[in-house]
């Protein structure tokens, strides 16, 4: 019987809000060690936590834009543990009565994720190990950040999925402008639950959960890694363990957690410095009213309004500033080009300039240096015949790479197209000579023909020919030989 | 002297904060030998606080000004050692005011010290403490109660005119029982717990400890009322108390307990009760018998409560970042023989068992059975209070079942210790305000007290009431020979 993946996604959200989520330090990040910090946030004895109320509002956003309800009655638990980077001994957190419940991400494959529950707890500090001198330092700028944990079903069936869902999630966060969302700072981390089961109907294998995923491209190949070992061991006959692994990025396998990590006893309690309060019904529709248009809306009115496969609509909304970016150049389009240039744009966005950010490793179009003006300008440049679209990604890499606008990269280059039809004719003439096999090709009625005639000609000039006229020009005269 | 005597020697220039002070360093000078009520004292401080508040003047706004007030050893006065009389907190000087604190500071008040306390307010008898036990100034083979019984003896032997205590169970009035002294726990969120190192949060209470029910008044005026900083301190104005004062008590319906004489209540305590009823009677007041069903569940469901939060309140004393830590023996120690040792060295007998059973009742497997059950109980012992407070404006009680007990008596029997607070701790399960005074003496000369209890927020009931019953009987006037 195929075995079947079974994957849930755990995200700790820090949200941007500029002041903790019990103090009011701030939460800025990479200050020095131990600089952001205050009675409250160093569990110094005798002080109390006050719930930052923004956090709240963008607790309540979230949960509402990821399709949870929320909770009428807000509580806060204690989770009790001791550990050096928590200073309390127990960490604020929500237990039984998450913020949000009972919601779902519908990923790019259509798939809906549910989503179990949005809940707000408080960072920790970090620990500075110094292994030559035998200590660890504390760091407790990071303690009291708030924190949005953010848990889904086990829905996830594969690293690919769960890849697509943390990307449609960031997204949509992305869209809400909470949080920074950057794993590489740690504003958005990842842990995963994995486990293996006989068949779609059997019961849910053990689970091992995976921690220390510092990207996404991290998550999914631990996953796969995870699978492997889970799907051999259970091939051989052995039972997998119910345990916390951490993965290792640069050997590429995940590592059993020594000790009894996973023993907690948390014993939580209602938090009772923190009075539970209950939410406005009307508060909470506001609240919704006050959401901006989410990715899936956004990708459906793209569809309808530049006529868009859905496709596209979907690529170019999955982050704001994609969206955003392609909506300015939408509306600076010269009218009358209609849903064929809005089309072009779209291409260019999804193709070569997401082929640059991927080589530059960016995860924003606004960091490309490449505004949507500049789009617009090159786009205007293929359609008035002055280059040809192969010229025009040599001009988007040079205009990249220098910042000069589009325009000023073919003048400087000389990169302008040839639209001479007597230099081209002169160019095909000789091609028509060097080519008899293609030549005989074409009078067959085999049109590749044509167009490898085109190529060389193209070669021939340096790629500077009008490529509309050149195919002209051959095919005339051709077939008047 | 009582505050109100002070301020009139001030009002008629008669004496100036430094001589008022020097009165109260010549008595601890006398009797702290005795007694023992402080955890920490610096005469130099009280003397340049004094000179200072003289420099400035009594400019108006100061309702406190000159007037000497010894705070708990649990409530956080910025620069001064605040350690719960325990050596887990050795060295600790907070970097701030608790807000009553600040409130203080700001009226006026000198602060004499920090008052001797069980460690963490965890007991009844104050010999709980790393600092050694505090004598009660009325027999000093015996207790001044607990946990403020620093705060209880010190007032009660003319080492300070006003004391802070706080009380979790019965920590304020218990120790003024035994004492023969005023002590009010108010209602939970009238006063900012912000900077009380907390023992069980949903409990904890600071309030006065003083010779009168008016000092009382006057005190919780000034720390009442909202604070940003405590997320559970109502945010509901403060009556002006003074005023409240003044009203007659005729028509006033007291009602009885019935629960709270079954309970191996001492006849001696039992009988300064009714004369105290009967004086109610002839002022005016109505007197009627209630019921309170649940009373036998409180002590059980406040063992559960209280040291369930406790275990979680005390897990910051962990050696990391202030306080006691272990020395590492030969070689290093991990991190958990860091742990257990500081915690080990640095908690005395009683914090550990209230950690210990507090854990316990926590622990998955058992948190329904204890925790959860607690919090039901916790709720019929409010809806107790709510009924009977549909039928009457006060409850009088006995503050405790017994007078004060000797040194030792109790501290090998936790469990009679428990008992101690029996009729208090109902209060703070319920969240309703509950003043203890001075009703009696016994043959032997050991005082007894009186608790009057209201409804949440209405401390002015119980200062109207007691100052009616001191208005008319000389108790709180009687000093202990030293």
């Amino acid at each position: 019987m195929a075995t079947v993946t079974v994957i849930g996604l755990e995200v700790h959200l820090q949200l941007k809000t500029a002041s903790k989520i019990f103090c009011g330090c701030s939460t800025a990040f990479g200050a020095p060690p131990n600089t952001q910090v205050c009675p409250v946030c160093l569990g110094l004895p005798g002080v109390l936590p006050v719930l930052n109320r923004q956090v709240f509002l963008s607790g309540v956003r979230v949960s509402l834009a990821l399709g949870c309800g929320i909770q009428p009655r807000i509580v806060f638990h204690r989770k009790n543990y001791f550990y050096p980077d928590l200073p309390k001994g127990y960490q604020i957190s929500q237990y039984d009565l998450p913020l949000g419940m009972n919601g779902f991400v519908e990923i790019p494959s259509g798939k809906k994720i549910r989503i179990l529950r949005v809940h707000m707890e408080e960072d920790a500090g970090k620990l500075i190990h110094r292994p030559e001198e035998g200590s660890s330092l504390v760091d407790l700028n990071r303690a009291g950040v708030p924190l949005l944990e953010i848990v889904t079903e086990p829905d996830l069936e594969s690293p690919e999925q769960a890849h697509e869902y943390l990307k449609t999630l960031k997204g949509i966060l992305g869209y809400l402008d909470v949080s920074d969302c950057d794993m590489e700072k740690g504003s958005l981390r990842c842990d995963a639950n994995v486990s293996l089961k006989e068949g779609a109907a059997a019961e849910l294998g053990t689970k091992v959960e995976i921690k220390n995923l510092n990207s996404f491209r991290a998550v999914a190949r631990a996953l796969t890694y995870e699978i492997q070992r889970q799907g051999k061991m259970l091939q051989e006959g052995e039972k997998v363990s119910q345990e916390t692994r951490l993965w290792d990025d640069a050997k590429g396998i995940t590592l059993g957690m020594r000790g009894k990590e996973y023993a907690h006893d948390y014993r939580y309690f209602p938090e009772p410095d923190l009075v539970p309060f209950a939410v406005a019904a009307d508060g909470i529709e506001e609240a919704r009213a006050s959401l901006p248009e989410l990715p899936a809306q956004r990708a459906e009115r793209f569809a309808r309004q530049y006529g868009l496969p859905r496709p596209d609509a979907v690529g170019l909304t999955a982050s704001r500033s994609t969206a955003d970016y392609y909506e300015v150049c939408a509306g600076r389009f010269p009218a009358g080009k209609g849903q064929a240039g809005q089309k072009a744009i779209a291409n260019w966005i999804l193709g070569d300039l997401a082929r640059e950010m991927n080589e530059r490793n960016l995860d924003s179009i606004e960091k490309l240096k490449f505004g949507p003006e500049r789009l617009v300008e090159l786009v205007d440049l293929i359609d008035s015949g002055k280059i040809s679209g192969k010229m025009a990604k040599e001009v988007l890499v040079e205009s990249i790479q220098s910042g000069q606008a589009p325009g000023a990269v073919v003048q400087s280059k000389g990169l302008s197209q040839v639209s001479d039809k007597e230099a081209i004719r002169a160019a095909a003439r000789a091609v028509i000579q060097e080519q008899p096999k293609a030549v005989e090709d074409f009078k067959q009625g085999k049109n590749p023909a044509l167009m490898f005639m085109v190529g060389q000609l193209m070669k021939k000039m340096k790629g500077a020919a009008n490529p509309g006229l050149s195919q002209e020009v051959l095919k005339e005269l051709l077939e008047n030989r | 002297m009582t505050l109100r005597q002070i301020q009139e020697l001030y009002r008629q220039k008669k004496a100036t904060p430094s001589e008022i002070a020097e009165t109260f360093l010549r008595h601890i000078q006398q009797r702290e030998p005795k007694i023992h009520a402080f955890a920490w004292f610096d005469a130099g401080q009280v003397r340049e606080q004094a000179k200072e508040l003289e420099k400035a003047g009594p400019s108006g706004g100061r309702p406190l000004w000159g007037i000497p007030v010894l705070v708990k050893d649990n409530i956080c006065v910025r620069g001064t050692p605040t350690t719960c009389a325990s050596k887990i907190l050795s060295g600790f000087r907070p970097p701030y005011d608790a807000t009553v604190v600040e409130r203080l500071k700001k009226a006026g008040a000198i602060l004499l010290g920090m008052a001797n306390m069980d460690e963490f307010a965890f007991g009844s008898s104050c010999e709980h403490s790393c600092y050694g036990p505090t004598r009660n100034p009325w027999d000093v083979s015996r207790v001044p109660g607990g946990s403020s019984g620093g705060s209880a003896a010190a007032v009660a032997a003319r080492m300070a005119p006003a004391a802070l205590g706080s009380d979790t169970g019965g920590s304020i009035r218990q120790p003024a029982s035994f004492c023969g002294v005023v002590g009010l726990k108010p209602t939970y969120g009238r006063i900012s717990r912000y900077g009380l190192i907390a023992f069980a949060s949903s409990l904890d209470q600071i309030g006065p400890i003083t010779r009168t029910v008016e000092d009382a008044a006057l005190l919780a005026q000034v720390m009442a009322g909202r604070d940003p900083r405590d997320s559970t301190c109502a945010d509901l104005p403060v009556p002006d108390y003074a005023q409240s004062l003044q009203q007659p008590i005729h028509g006033l319906r007291l009602g009885f307990p019935k629960e709270y004489v079954s309970e191996g209540v001492d006849p001696q305590v039992r009988k300064a009760i009714e004369e105290a009823l009967n004086l109610f009677r002839k002022l005016g007041a109505t007197v009627r018998e209630v019921s309170l069903p649940h009373t036998e569940y409180a002590v059980p469901t406040y063992y559960i409560v209280a040291t369930a939060e406790a275990s979680s309140n005390l897990a910051r004393f962990d050696g990391v970042r202030f306080g006691h830590r272990a020395k590492s023996g030969s070689g290093s120690q991990t991190l958990q023989e860091m742990y257990t040792r500081s915690r080990e060295e640095g908690f005395g007998p009683e914090a550990k068992r209230r950690i210990t059973l507090g854990t316990f009742v926590l622990s998955s497997g058992y948190y329904d059975a204890y925790y959860a059950q607690a919090l039901k109980v916790r709720t019929l012992i409010q809806q107790d209070f709510n009924r009977a407070f549909e039928q009457v404006d006060c409850l009088v009680t006995p503050t405790a079942p017994t007078p004060p007990f000797r040194l030792g008596e109790k501290l090998e029997d936790p469990l009679t210790m428990y008992l101690s607070d029996i009729l208090t701790i109902s209060i703070n399960l319920a969240g309703v305000p509950a003043l203890s005074l001075p009703c009696g003496f016994t043959p032997s000369g050991l005082p007894v007290g009186m608790q009057l209890i209201a409804k949440p927020f209405a401390e002015e009931l119980l200062f109207r009431a007691g100052q009616a019953y001191q208005g008319a009987t000389d108790w709180h006037q009687r000093e202990p020979k030293l």
